[in-house]
């Protein structure tokens, strides 16, 4: 009895340690730090970002699995993409239309911002303001941890340096262009809607369909600014990805399983679709009756004009006669 | 038995006057207190809208759904506005009989995705008289939120009962329907946004 009271102790010992693991790889701490430099490579202060945790990192067998938090479940691109280099302007719309949280920070006198104790995950930066002078960075996703490039190692603390362009001030101008490709075996919308956005803010909209051959080009844009065209209207059952080649944006919509859609993504009728009655009395397939019951007045008082004539007729031209 | 018979028909021609006599008042008065209520509804939805401007409600673009208003049990989206034909009504969220006796429904679709189909009854003071409505006309439609999309008619056109993909994602971006003169078919007005 008392061999068996040791090995359960053991036993009890062990897993305790092995749960005391997992608690502390689940407290595995991170960091950012943000360099910000000019072309010239001169650190650029008081640059302001908003920072937002967007997904969850958990580790697996190979490395690690991320899963797009609760507040960024319905942006409708695929957590697989998170090296895609459009991700991060996708998000951005998205999270700045959205009541969600952010950390906002500032780089000090030489254009560093260091932040720490993050848990892992991806976070979403995006300048918020930048000093006279300068065009802000694009958004950008830094994932915690962070693989290696060369060495494939993971790290922790990760170190970004995005860099601002000075406002040249020149009246140069260019041009991007969208276009829209379908990946399903299904009959897809009939129209999609693009926004313009300059310097991650909307600023035009356009409907993709058939009509327009599916693409757009908008010309004479400021040059001093960053254009970028992204899909808000992602249709329901679909992700959409980007493809950019020079100033061409390819908007991809991909079918995905029903199964597969995020939890909270709304799945009601309503939703862009028919709404439905209070009382089903009319067959979904028959467009609803708005017709008042008219027709049968003028039948009603010629069909009573007349009896009453001919009652009135036998009643009294027959007595005359 | 000439006699009775002369009065048994006059009784039923007097029959069939009373019954079309009330049939009209009956039209009548639902025209009528459809006008009266869409026109509270009008008041009501303004001050909410005016309050959601001064609020400065910002609008989801990722979120296709229209923003609800809810007013006396009812949701609402915004209100319809056709100048030439004098016409500001509200449209609620979703339809049923009962909604429609008092003011137009959304019956598919969002302003936002540009497939928003509006239906209401042929009320006089309704969609009685869309059908008049000619290409190039202009109408508007005002969100919760106080965002005004403007539109001008394309064309207007008659379609069966059964016609739903006539009225659903046809590319315009904007279709009221009601139904015509017998209820056997349904004048639809379709529009496209003007930027």
């Amino acid at each position: 009895m008392y061999r068996y009271r040791n090995l359960i102790l053991m036993i009890a010992c062990i897993t305790l340690l092995s749960f005391m693991g997992i608690a502390v790889f689940a407290q595995q701490s991170a960091g950012i730090e943000l360099n910000v430099v000019d072309s010239e490579g001169v650190a650029v202060s008081n640059a302001v970002f908003r920072i937002y945790k967007a997904a969850t990192a958990v580790q697996n067998q190979n490395g690690y699995d991320f899963t797009w938090d609760t507040d960024f479940a319905l942006n409708g691109m695929n957590i697989n993409n998170l090296s895609d280099a459009y991700l991060p302007v996708h998000l951005a719309v998205y999270a700045q239309s959205r009541d969600i949280g952010y950390t906002e920070v500032t780089t000090d006198a030489d254009g560093n911002i260091v932040i720490e104790d993050l848990s892992l995950g991806a976070y979403l930066i995006i300048p918020v303001s930048v000093p006279d002078g300068y065009i802000p960075p694009s958004p950008f996703v830094v994932t915690l941890p962070m693989r290696g490039a060369s060495d494939g190692e993971w790290s922790f603390y990760v170190n970004a340096s995005p860099k601002v362009e000075a406002d040249r001030q020149e009246p140069e101008k260019t041009y991007i262009s969208v276009k829209k490709e379908w990946y399903t075996f299904n009959t897809h919308p009939n129209n999609v809607k693009t926004v313009l956005l300059k310097d991650g803010e909307i600023v035009d909209s356009i409907v993709l369909s058939a009509e327009n051959n599916w693409y757009f080009k908008w010309e004479d844009l400021d040059k001093n600014h960053c254009w970028n065209v992204i899909e808000t209207d992602v249709p329901k059952g679909y992700e959409v990805a980007y493809d950019i080649s020079e100033m061409t944006v390819m908007v991809k919509n991909i079918e995905i399983n029903p199964d597969d859609n995020p939890p909270n993504n709304p799945s009601d009728d309503s939703t862009n679709g028919t709404t439905k009655p209070d009382k089903d009395t009319t067959p979904p397939d028959q467009l609803i009756q708005t017709g008042q019951l008219r027709w049968p007045i003028p039948f009603l008082a010629i069909t009573g004009l007349l009896i009453f004539s001919s009652g009135w007729a036998m009643l009294y031209i027959g007595k005359e006669g | 038995m000439k006699k009775k018979l002369g009065i048994a028909l006059m009784a039923v021609g007097v029959i069939c006057i009373a019954a079309a006599v009330a049939l009209l008042l009956y039209n009548y008065t639902e025209n009528k207190n459809a006008g009266k209520s869409s026109a509270i509804i009008m008041d009501s939805l303004r001050m909410e809208i005016s309050k959601n401007e001064v609020e400065n409600t910002a609008s989801d673009p990722f979120d296709t759904e229209m923003e609800i208003a809810e007013i006396d049990g009812n949701g609402y989206i915004g209100y319809i506005s056709i100048p030439i034909l004098d016409l500001d009504l509200p449209v609620m969220a979703e339809w049923s009989y009962d909604k429609l006796k008092a003011a137009p429904c959304r019956y598919y679709g969002s302003a936002k995705t540009d497939n928003l189909v509006i239906a209401a009854h042929d009320y006089s003071n309704h969609f009685g008289y869309i059908g008049n409505l000619k290409p190039d006309d202009t109408l508007m439609f005002t969100d919760i939120n106080g965002k005004v999309y403007s539109y001008k008619v394309t064309s207007v056109d008659l379609v069966m009962p059964s016609d739903t993909d006539k009225v659903k994602d046809t590319g315009d971006d904007l279709i009221l329907y009601t139904c015509n003169y017998g209820g056997t078919k349904r004048i639809c007005v379709r529009c496209s946004y003007l930027k």
